[in-house]
Parts: C-alpha cells; structure tokens; sequence
C-alpha cells in the first residue's frame, strides 16, 4: 500500500498551443513512463477529433512513477482537464481530484482569459499552483514580462517563477522536483469509509464503462460492492487498477490515489462525472463536495437528410449518449423536416462535436436546425414552462411573461479593443458590469449577456473585431425576465416550423429581413416561384421572392447514349435529395442553419 | 430494327463538340470501314442468337451519324448499307439517314445516298450567320449551307432536317427567326434546334473558363427558345420532342426509337445500343476500335451463347466501354426523363409498380400547371419544355 506520502496528484493548466501536451511528454519521459519516441499527444489526446480541434474534450490521466533524487519512488498522477467553456465543470471535478496544478503560461503569448478562471477554479479548490513559463527558447519569448503578470495574478516572487523550453527539454527536471517539494500530499485516511470522486468516464464497447476516480477516503478492492451517491445506482466492483500507458490492474486503490474501475456499469450517465463512490454495506455519510448534474444549455433540433435513417439516428445517439452524459436526445417531430430528435448539449462546441461524429462515425447525413436556449414561460395562468424550440412558444395572448437565461461572462483582451468590444457586446443586448486589470495591457470586461447571443457568433465576431486577441469565458447565472417573441418564416404561405425564432421584440425588424434575403440567397430556383415571408403572428413583417426557372436541362439527348443522360438526372436526383421538401419547396441544408451567418 | 452507324471523322473538330470524331484521313478511313464490316457481321450472328433483337419491331431504320458521314467517299456507304442489308436481311428501310455537313455535301453525293436508298438527311446549318459559325468553330459558311439544303432538295430527299444552334454569345432571336424563314422556305420538313452546351473537355469549356466568353443566362437562353418554338409552331412544325421539330408525319422514326426505348443497335466507335436490357456502348477510340476487329477473333460457337450477355461480349473481347443492365427504377427513370421530353409524355401504364408513387409525386407540378395528367399518360406543358430535366429529377426522387 502506497503511503500517501509519497503521491502527489496535479493537473496542467495551460491555454491551447501553451505547450501542455510537450511538457506532459517530457514529464513522461524524464519519469521512464513512456519508451522512448512515443509520443504524449498519442497518449492524452486520444480522440481524433480532439486532436484535429487542438482542444481537449475528455480528461485523461497517467501514472508515473518517479525516481526522485531524495531517493523516494514517487506516484506522480497527472489528471488532464479538458480546455473549453463547455466543458467548465468537467476541469472542476478534474480539479477537485487534485492538491496541485502546474499552470503552464506561453513565454510569447502571456495569460489568456480562460486560463484565469481555470487558475481560478484551482484556487477555489485549494490547489498549489506552481506557475511555469514556457517556450523561452522562443525570439519573441519575454519571460520576465510574463513573469511579472503571473506573479500579479497569483501572488510569489516573479523570479522564482520555472522557467523552461518543453521543446528542448531544459529546466524541466525543475518542474519534476517543484512537483515532489511543493504540491501538498494527499490528505488520506485509508481507515474512513470509502468516498472516491468520479472525474471522468468513458465507455467501452468491450468493457463497459470506465471510471476514472480519485480515492479521497477509505481504500477500494475486486468485488466490493459500491454505490454510487447521486445516482443511487449499485454496482460490484470487476477490476481496479492504475492509469498507465494501458490500464494496468492492481488489487487495491486507497485514500490518495488515482486510478480507474470498472462495475459492469452500462452508460456514462449511471456513473456520472462528480458523483461519489461509497460502499453499499458501510455508506459514507456525506457525499463529496461539488456534484452538479451537468445540464444542456444549447438545443437544437437533428433530423436525418433521408427519412428512413431515423432509427440509425436514434441508435447513434444512444451509442454516443453511453460516453457522453450530458448529451440530452428526445424524439420530436416538424411539419416542415418530419421526425429527427431535439438535442441539449452543454454549448456550442459540445453540438458541433456531437453533429461531427454522428457524421464522422455514423456516416449520418443530418439537418441541424439552429441552435436555441431553454425559455422560461409563464402563462396568463400563472403556469410555468420550459420550451426548448421557438414553435413551441404558446400564442402570446397565452403568455404573462418570458425568461431567458443569461450569463455571466468574461472577456480577457488588450486595452485596444475594449471599445469595439463594449460596442459588440451592447449590440447583443449584453450588460457592462466591471472592468478588472490582468496587467497593464490587458483588461478583463465582465458582463451579463443572454446565453442565446452568445451561441450565436458571438465568439467569432469576438475574435474578429480584436483580431484574434480577446478571449472568452462564461457561465451560467441566472433567467432574467425579456421582450421576445416569436418570428416565423413562411414559405409558400407555410410556415416552416424549423425556421422559427426566438427574437428580441426591438430587433424583429432587422432579424425578418436578413433571415428573409438570406434565404432568398440560399433557396435554389425551382420549377416554380417560391415566396419567402418573415411573420410575427399573423403580421408579415418581410417578404422576398425566388424566380421559377425557366431552363432546367442538365444535357442534351444525342443519339443514343441514353445512359449518360439517365446518370446525370440520378447526380440531380442526389442532389434534390439532399434538400428537404418543405410542402412542395426543396430547401437545402443550410438554410436551417442561415441564421448563424447574418451579419450584424 | 432500327440500327445506327458512326462515323468518327471529321475535316475538324468545332469549339463546342464533345463527339467521338478524328481528322478525316482515307487510309484510317478504309480500315474502320473494314472493321466496321467485321462487326456488322459478327453482331448480326449474336444477336440472331440471342433471338430478342428481331421481334415485334415493324419498323426498320438505319442512320448514319457523326462526326461527318458526308465526309466519306460514297461508294464506302453503299458498302456500308449492303452489309447491313445483307448480315440482317433488310431489303428496305422505312426512314434511313445520312447526317452530312454543308461543306461536304454536293449534288452527285446525295445522288448516290438515294442510289442507296437513304431518303432523309440531316444537314449540320448550325446558323446562317457567318460571325456565328466562326464563332462556333464550323467550317462552312450561310451560303454552303443554304448550297447543301438546295442539293439535298434537287436530288429528291423529300424529308430533310436541319440542325440549328442558339443560345450561343451573341445569339440574337430577332436575327434568328428570318434564318429560318429562309430554310423553311425551301420547304424542309425537321428543325433539330439545340442550345449550345459547354461540354467537358471542349476547347468551349477551355475558354468559358478563362472568362474569355461570356454565355447568356439560362434565363435569357430560356426566353429565346420558347421565341423559336413559337415561330416553328406558328410555321407548322411541331415540337415533338424538347430539341426536334416536325412537319407532320415527318418525325424521325429513328430518334423516336430512342426516346420510346425501343432495341437499337449502335455500331462504329462510341456506338450506343440497347437491346430491352442492356444498354452498352462501343470504345471511343477509333484506333481501339479498328484493332479490335482486325485482330483474329474468337470464333462464334454455341457455347459462347450464354444467358450472360455482358460476359459474352466480355469473352468476344469486344471493344465495349461499358455494359450495364437496367435495374427497373433505372427502366423508371429513362421513362420518365424521356417521355418527358415528347410532346405524348409518358403513359402511365408502362410505369407498373410505381405508377401510383409517381403520380402522386407529380400532383404538385400538376397544380402549378407545369405538367398534364390525362389518366392515360403525363406530360409536361409546352412552355415548360426546358424543364424536363428538372421535373423528372422532383418526381422521380420519389423513386427508388
Ligand atoms: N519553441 C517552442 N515550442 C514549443 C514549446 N513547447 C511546445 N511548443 C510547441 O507549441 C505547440 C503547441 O504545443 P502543445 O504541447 O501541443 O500545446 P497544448 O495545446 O497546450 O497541448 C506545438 O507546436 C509545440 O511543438 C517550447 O518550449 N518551445
Ligand atoms: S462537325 Fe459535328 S461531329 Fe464534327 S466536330 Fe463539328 S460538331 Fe463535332
């Protein structure tokens, strides 16, 4: 049994392309827990998808045993957080199972903002952060620079401050020993009942799911019988063992220590990240701190391009809801796309992945209708409802009032842009709050803006208007009480209900032309006229018309060659096929996403 | 039985044309004469095997294409005809015709087509607007033109049809509309009016590309057919089919065997031929094509008559580029796209199992006047001619 003494469990805490994934590969490698040449990122950013966004989705965790030079064998668990907003409660549980993290600050680059509020998370969980600058062997590197800022931010002398080259591999040894000296060991009791914190999960196809927990009390063995707290679920302990480059088992886990289970247990959402392990014979009094069932914020509607796919669909959201918990699906139906299902997803990143694997992975061709919040309504009679798609939106004779979730976000970005940003975020009916200085060039804006503007493009146009500089983070905060209302698109004098919209009653205007001349843009001409019309209840507030075609011909019949003519009719064929039929108009793809591209 | 013969030569090759043809050279000219010998012969003995070429087809039709039929001597037609006539004992055609081109076209030539018995030309006018026919890379000019359609009517061809291109740059249907009136004046009897397309691989392409043409827009290509159409109806010539127009009792029975799926035989490089079930087509290559024949081949035994037909003409070793056999939404489809095309559309009757799926996919097109439903056969209306492509892909995305 290890003594806790000698475990130290950190996490890295790094802005993307900081340099997380060299330095975690050196570790690996000064630790001799990786034969030589292979790669880290093989390793901890295993999804392909992860890798080709740059960003972790998933966390993931390695054991190494380290050599130190006090002559101690040390058990170095790094647990790897994901990097994006969507995933903010993921890093907390990551977090949680920690006592140390190494904050990794590019040498060129400075402090981003979502850096800050990660650092700020490891603060609020207790953790020792030992600052590390990256990247020196850089020309553009100002390490003292950057030092300084860190040292503003956390506090301690910015000269003692690691600095090091994850590339060539210098001071890096410097970091190993700041780990065994500086991060606290656990605070293990192996004679408590068993309390272990789930921080992640993952699901497989041969094992079932695979827990990733840190045994905070007690100690764990094959064939205990545990329970899970929040869940209430009960399992029996299969196997148990250490995060190595494989899993690698052992007979016991105890208070302190890191590594994985597994209980036979089905879908990721039965044992679900920040959820308590206990025993079900001697059950822990309390569970662990922090447990949040983490729910969908975004929604939008999927439907399979052809009819028949949606039993595929609904098999491929099962599959993928056994590793993804937060991924929400229920059925619905739309007049206007016929049966697919609506999705709650925890942002805007979580939807595109989502969407992208059923692509990638399913080989599904889907319509994605765009993206929408949860509405609060409270109707004329005082009764409270959650809509979580605009056709859903009673009549407004019907309703008292509606809420919409807003945010608390926080901009990071040079004193440059402040303006243009303050003008962005005011456009998307955002609320200033506070301006906080990072350093002398940098501020951080805080403000309260509706969730529904921000899963827009807002962070594009974030990005664009600072040119690349300003960075975003964000947080749900609470419903707040809002003028929308309904906007509805007519084609052909139907409504499509899978174009409607929830808008701000002052912006009706601006948003019925654009989406009408968008999609005027999108729509193809067809073999007869098309009107396109933008309505609150039954006022039309915008109109535009497609032309009908006058010439329709793919190619000439010469002689013959009957057979050219035939497969360029089933090429048109596919291609009307890849449009849905709305009443007797073909609309391709896009335009239940067109939305997203008004410019504003 | 209606057969087809290319010809794959040319005096040169015109800026749009995406036809399987060569320059024009007498010695490649005999051997493809021979080889086409070679396989008029050997696909007469298959196809009397495979004993479903031959039956119910009254009618018998030949047509010579190209490239430029008229480009070769005309004592090879006569050649060329007498094989025919003898390997698939045909004393008489009911429709045979000579494609030609102004500039190869004389008196003493259609003189010998008649002496072969042709009895229907069709000659390549294009336009008789000089600035057009450069443009269109042809190498006849108005009067050649006008020269080739007075031999063709001298000689005695009492059914003659003219081809004409629009929709080409500068293509003007006020200038246009008096062309005609001069060619119908000599009193032909079939308009073949086609827009010009930008096929792949043209030099067209090549310079639509480099934006060094600029072609009109669909609609304005649109507007100037429906003008033409008008014209030649108002003239007496009906569209029967989206790109032919005819003086009644003049449609030509050849093409007509296309469009109503009937068996054809296509021979010489490029061919195309559908025998009810499969549809094949012939190598392009003109070189491919000559050696293939000329080699030895495989002598035609019984034991190559198999039910296999595509493994057949596989084991013959002939110059096919493809074979394919229907499926029956393919047989659908061609119904459709093509009786979509004829003035008679297509019946209902022929579409078995999908009729009912089709005419409900056709309800709306109905509604929107762009197609007619008699309960026997549905077409589409006059003034939505050119959009039969169109109409077929919305209905028969229904189908599958
Ligand atoms: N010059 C230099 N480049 C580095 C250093 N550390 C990492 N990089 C490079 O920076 C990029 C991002 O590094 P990576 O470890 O993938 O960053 P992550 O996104 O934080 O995991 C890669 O191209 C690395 O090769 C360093 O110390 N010096
Ligand atoms: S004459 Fe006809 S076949 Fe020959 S190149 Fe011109 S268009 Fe093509």
């Amino acid at each position: 049994m290890k003594d806790p003494k000698y475990i130290r469990n950190f996490s890295i805490i790094a802005h993307i392309d900081h340099g997380k994934s060299t330095l975690a590969d050196r570790l690996l490698e000064l630790t001799g827990s990786v034969p030589e040449g292979k790669m880290v990122d093989q390793i901890l950013d295993d999804m392909e998808l992860e890798r080709e966004r740059g960003i972790t989705i998933k966390s993931h965790a390695i054991k190494m045993d380290y050599d130190a030079p006090d002559g101690n064998i040390y058990e170095l668990n790094l647990i790897d957080t994901p990097g994006h907003v969507d995933f903010s409660y993921e890093v907390s549980r990551s977090l949680a199972a920690c006592e140390g993290a190494i904050l990794v600050v590019d040498a060129a680059q400075g402090i981003e903002a979502q850096t800050v509020s990660n650092i700020y998370l490891a603060i609020e969980n207790d953790l020792e952060i030992i600052p590390v600058i990256n990247k020196i062997d850089m020309a553009a590197a100002r390490p003292d620079d950057v030092a300084e800022k860190i040292a503003e931010l956390i506090g301690g002398e910015a000269d003692e401050i690691i600095r090091i080259s994850a590339r060539t591999g210098k001071n890096v040894d410097q970091v190993l020993d700041a780990i065994v000296q500086n991060i606290p060991p656990p605070q293990a009791n192996v004679q408590k009942l068993l309390r272990a914190l789930i921080f992640d999960s993952y699901y497989d196809k041969y094992r079932g799911v695979v827990l990733y927990v840190r045994i905070i009390d007690g100690s764990i063995i094959k064939g205990d019988n545990i329970k899970l707290m929040a869940s209430g679920k009960k399992y029996e302990v299969d196997e148990l063992g250490y995060m190595k480059l494989e899993l690698s088992k052992t007979d016991e886990l105890v208070a302190g220590e890191v590594g994985y289970i597994m209980a036979n247990i089905k879908e990721v959402r039965d044992a679900r990240v920040g959820d308590t392990i206990t025993s079900t014979n001697n059950t822990a009094k309390e569970p662990l701190p922090g447990y949040k069932d983490a729910k969908p914020m975004v929604f939008s509607g999927l439907y399979p391009t052809n009819p028949d796919d949606f039993e595929n669909l609904r098999t491929a959201l099962s599959k993928l809801r056994l590793n993804d918990a937060s991924l929400t699906f229920e059925p619905e139906s739309s007049a206007a796309l016929g049966f697919g299902f609506r999705c709650g997803f925890l942002g805007m990143l979580h939807m595109e992945i989502t969407q992208e694997r059923l692509f990638r992975e399913f080989a599904l061709d889907l319509i994605t209708t765009v993206p929408n919040v949860r509405y609060k309504i409270i109707t004329t009679k005082s009764k409270k409802l959650w809509i979580e798609r605009p056709s859903d939106l009673p009549e407004p004779t019907n309703i008292e009032y509606i809420e919409e979730p807003i945010v608390r976000a926080e901009v990071i970005t040079p004193h440059e842009f402040i303006g243009v940003i303050m003008e962005l975020v005011k456009v998307r009916r955002g609320k200033y709050r506070e301006t906080e200085y990072v350093d002398p060039n940098r501020v951080l804006l805080r403000f309260d803006i509706p969730l529904a503007e921000i899963i827009f493009d807002f962070f594009d146009k974030l990005k664009t208007v600072s040119r690349g500089y300003a960075s975003l983070d964000y947080e749900f905060l609470e419903y707040r009480k809002a003028d929308l209302v309904k906007l509805d698109v007519l084609v052909n004098g139907d409504v499509v209900d899978a174009l409607s919209m929830i808008v701000h009653s002052e912006e009706t205007y601006f948003w019925g032309q654009k989406i009408v001349s968008k999609l005027k843009e999108l729509i193809p001409r067809q073999l007869f006229e098309v009107i396109i019309q933008a309505a609150i209840g039954k006022r039309v507030i915008s109109r535009a018309r497609v032309a009908p075609l006058r010439k329709d011909v793919t190619a000439k019949c010469y002689g013959g060659d009957i057979s050219r003519k035939r497969k360029l009719l089933e090429k048109q064929k596919e291609g009307k096929k890849r449009m849905k039929m709305v009443g007797s108009v073909e609309i391709p793809q896009e335009a239940f996403f067109a939305v997203l591209k008004i410019e504003r | 039985m209606h057969i087809y013969i290319h010809i794959p030569f040319c005096v040169r090759k015109c800026r749009y044309c995406a036809f399987y043809s060569i320059g024009y050279d007498s010695g490649i000219a005999k051997e493809f004469v021979n080889s086409l010998f070679r396989e008029i012969e050997m696909m007469a003995i298959i196809l009397r095997n495979r004993n479903n070429f031959y039956d119910n087809d009254t009618l018998n039709t030949l047509y010579i294409g190209g490239g430029t039929p008229s480009i070769l001597e005309p004592a090879l037609i006569g050649e060329i005809v007498r094989a025919i006539q003898q390997n698939f004992g045909i004393d008489k055609f009911d429709e045979f015709t000579i494609e030609a081109n102004p500039e190869s076209v004389s008196r003493q030539k259609v003189d010998r087509y008649i002496e072969f018995s042709a009895n229907r030309m069709s000659i390549g006018v294009q336009s008789l607007d000089d600035r057009q026919l450069k443009f269109l890379g042809r190498i006849h000019n108005s009067e050649q033109a006008l020269d080739a359609i007075k031999s063709a009517r001298a000689a005695g061809i009492r059914n003659i049809s003219l081809d004409f291109i629009y929709g080409s740059p500068n293509f003007d249907v006020k200038s246009f509309l008096p062309t005609l009136e001069r060619t119908i004046a000599f009193g032909i009897e079939h308009i073949s009016l086609y827009s010009l397309t930008v096929e792949p691989n043209t030099p067209l392409e090549n310079d639509v590309r480099k934006h060094l043409i600029v072609l009109p827009t669909t609609d304005e290509v649109g507007e100037q057919y429906y003008a033409i159409a008008e014209y030649l109806d108002s003239q007496g010539f009906a569209e029967y089919e989206v790109s032919n127009f005819a003086k009644a009792k003049h449609r030509c029975k050849h093409n007509l065997a296309y469009w109503h799926r009937q068996k054809y035989l296509g021979l010489g490089p490029s061919a195309h031929s559908f025998d009810g079930e499969y549809r094949w087509a012939n190598t392009k290559s003109v070189e491919r094509y000559i050696s293939a024949f000329s080699r030895k081949y495989i002598p035609l035994n019984n034991k190559i008559f198999g039910d296999d037909f595509a493994k057949m003409l596989a084991d013959l070793k002939l110059p096919i580029d493809f074979i394919e056999k229907l499926t029956p939404v393919q047989e659908i489809s061609e119904i459709v796209m093509l009786g979509l095309r004829l003035d008679e559309g297509f019946y209902i009757e022929k579409l078995g199992d999908y009729a009912e799926k089709i005419i409900e996919a056709a309800k709306e097109l109905l509604v929107h006047k762009i197609l007619t439903f008699d309960g026997e056969k549905i077409w589409l209306n006059r003034k939505q001619k050119l959009l039969a492509d169109g109409v077929a892909a919305k209905i028969l995305r229904q189908v599958n």
